[in-house]
């Protein structure tokens, strides 16, 4: 854009990106106070894009029109990935099906957002769980210990392809291991 | 050598190494087992050729896996005459460390992290 902004030109460029927000927060079922930072976002997005408008192609409100509309698509897919990775919900928020219980009511402090998260909470499993790692790592030779972090990560056919350790060894020391938790008191699970 | 006081109960079939080590997992302190019965030292020995090929593999298997949990401090190893060369081999399970090293779990952790 070679000429400088008119207030003319502003006013069109807040039109539209007003009604791009609008259209896009309706689309993400987003509340109306949060259209204002889209609104931010496609502002500073066509804030860049502004040097390459020529006004012999067309007017600045299509330009502008097209830019957001472009950069709507790209909000909207980070904002759809955001909520995929991460379910926002407010502790406050109503049960479905209840007019009085919110999360917070069914969540105990003790058990946490892992819970929700449908990850276990129990502090005696938990115990448990770590009582018998402990147990299986003393059953493990420590000279073992390398090869079961690189096992956990591979499996023993990519291990060896890696040629870090001879195939015929690897498959001998999980022969060994499997002999001393089985000793230990640790069946193998298959 | 000594003389063990639990009765042991001679396996059914003949033990292997993986079936040893099995026992031991789920034995309590005390708990006893036949692992072999015999002259182990001649009966391994290639050159006397007193077992098959495999059953002698079997044996020294078997037999060099109890000598390492022994080592281990998971069984005693005890011997019974009971005539001339013919001996009862005896694993008596040991009472297992209540704890091993708390930091041994974290340095592992972080290996394979």
């Amino acid at each position: 854009m070679s000429h400088p902004i008119t207030p003319a030109d502003l006013r069109t460029i807040q039109t539209v990106a007003a009604e791009e927000a609008r259209r896009l927060g309706r689309s993400l079922g987003l509340l109306p106070q949060d259209r204002d930072d889209l609104r931010h976002d496609l502002l500073a997005d066509l804030l860049s894009r502004l040097p390459s408008y020529d006004p012999a192609k067309g007017a600045l409100g299509a330009f502008a029109r097209v830019c957001m509309r472009h950069a709507a698509l790209r909000i909207g897919e980070q904002y759809r990935q955001r909520r995929r990775r991460a379910h926002t919900v407010s502790l406050d928020d109503r049960l479905a099906g209840s007019e009085e219980l919110t999360f917070a009511d069914v969540l105990t402090e003790a058990d946490s957002y892992g819970s929700w998260c449908g990850q276990p909470s129990d502090a005696f499993a938990a115990l448990e769980r770590r009582l018998d790692l402990e147990r299986a790592v003393g059953a493990i030779d420590p000279e073992d210990h390398p090869l079961c972090a690189a096992l956990s990560r591979h499996t023993p056919h990519e291990f060896g392809e890696q040629g870090t350790m001879p195939r015929m060894r690897i498959y001998r020391r999980i022969h060994e291991m499997r002999l001393r938790l089985l000793a230990a008191g640790i069946p193998s699970a298959a | 050598m000594a003389t063990c006081s639990p009765i042991p109960i001679p396996p059914p079939a003949p033990l292997t190494e993986a079936a040893f080590c099995a026992w031991l997992g789920t034995a309590a302190s005390g708990d006893a087992i036949i692992y072999h019965r015999g002259a182990l030292a001649r009966e391994t020995c290639p050159s006397l050729n007193l077992l098959s090929p495999d059953e002698r593999v079997r044996v020294a298997r078997l037999s060099s896996r109890a000598l390492k949990l022994a080592e281990a401090g998971h069984v005693h190893l005890v011997q019974r005459r009971r005539g001339f060369e013919d001996y009862d081999y005896v694993a008596i399970a040991r009472r297992r460390p209540r704890r091993i090293s708390p930091l041994l779990l974290p340095r592992i952790l972080a290996e394979a992290a």
